[in-house]
């Protein structure tokens, strides 16, 4: 099932060189997924119901951060963003809310230009002291 | 007087060289270390190829030699190592996979982009990109 272009996704950042805190930026490392998949993984944070803060970072900590590394940040993005890109937006569950990016194309020139515009449009949202 | 005007002339720029090389061979060494354990503990991650990590050691030294600013550099999860420089309102990136060849391109000014392929050795495409480069971080 495509996901509507008005909604708001999130990526979770679990390394710290894929964001930059004090440039308030993410950095366009966080957008290229593993060599041999076509996708990225992401999870729908508006809906059916816009979450809370609190609610979004529960997932990356249940979802995403298992007993690996922490969650660092979260990469916002309207997946219009994704569709001007020429990718879908697919939901993709379990986990609830979960969706993929795809298809990513195999050749890195492409990716990397991908990951470059997805990067410029992404908002940076770090984790809060309540959450 | 002028001898050592000379010398100084001379060894300057070669001191400025020999502590680059030592600044990137430690931030270098820092990012293998952080690939190395990220691939360690997530299977999904492609490893970075220890070529990838000489072909950055060879594009710092050529950005060095042109002055352009110091980018921001990591691992990424397809196993590249990425150089990133955000100019206002842009992105400009050069990617390296251990194969001798640099994945570059540049995001600004509202969807204006440059981007290509090339060879580390071909200095005339290098070229463009990075006075594409120095312009943007003017």
């Amino acid at each position: 099932m495509s996901v509507s272009p008005s909604e708001k996704l999130t990526r979770f950042i679990r390394y710290s060189n894929q964001f930059s805190h004090v440039n308030n930026v993410v950095k366009y490392r966080a957008f290229i997924p593993p060599r041999n998949s076509p996708n990225l993984s992401m999870f729908r944070i508006s809906f059916p119901q816009q979450l809370s803060e609190s609610d979004i970072w529960q997932i990356g900590h249940e979802q995403v951060q298992g007993t690996g590394n922490p969650i660092k940040a979260r990469a916002d993005i309207l997946a219009n963003a994704i569709y001007n890109n020429n990718l879908e937006v697919i939901s993709d569950e379990p986990p609830p809310r979960h969706a993929n990016i795809t298809p990513f194309p195999v050749d890195n020139k492409v990716r990397q230009s991908i990951a470059r515009k997805l990067a410029v449009v992404s908002e940076l949202v770090m984790p809060t002291n309540t959450t | 007087m002028e001898t050592l005007e000379n010398n100084l002339n001379f060894h300057l720029p070669s001191a400025d060289k020999a502590l680059f090389r030592k600044h990137i061979q430690g931030e270098l060494k820092e990012i293998r270390q952080e690939a190395a354990e990220a691939y360690a503990s997530d299977n999904e991650i492609d490893p970075v190829p220890d070529s990838a990590y000489d072909d950055a050691s060879d594009l710092l030294e050529i950005l060095f030699d042109r002055h352009i600013p110091m980018p921001d550099i990591g691992w990424a999860e397809d196993g590249s190592l990425g150089f990133e420089w955000r100019p206002e309102g842009g992105i400009a990136t050069m990617g390296i996979y251990g194969d001798k060849l640099v994945i570059y391109g540049a995001f600004f000014e509202e969807k204006r982009q440059i981007e290509g392929i090339c060879h580390l050795s071909d200095t005339v495409m290098l070229s463009g990109f990075l006075e594409t480069l120095v312009n943007l971080l003017k």
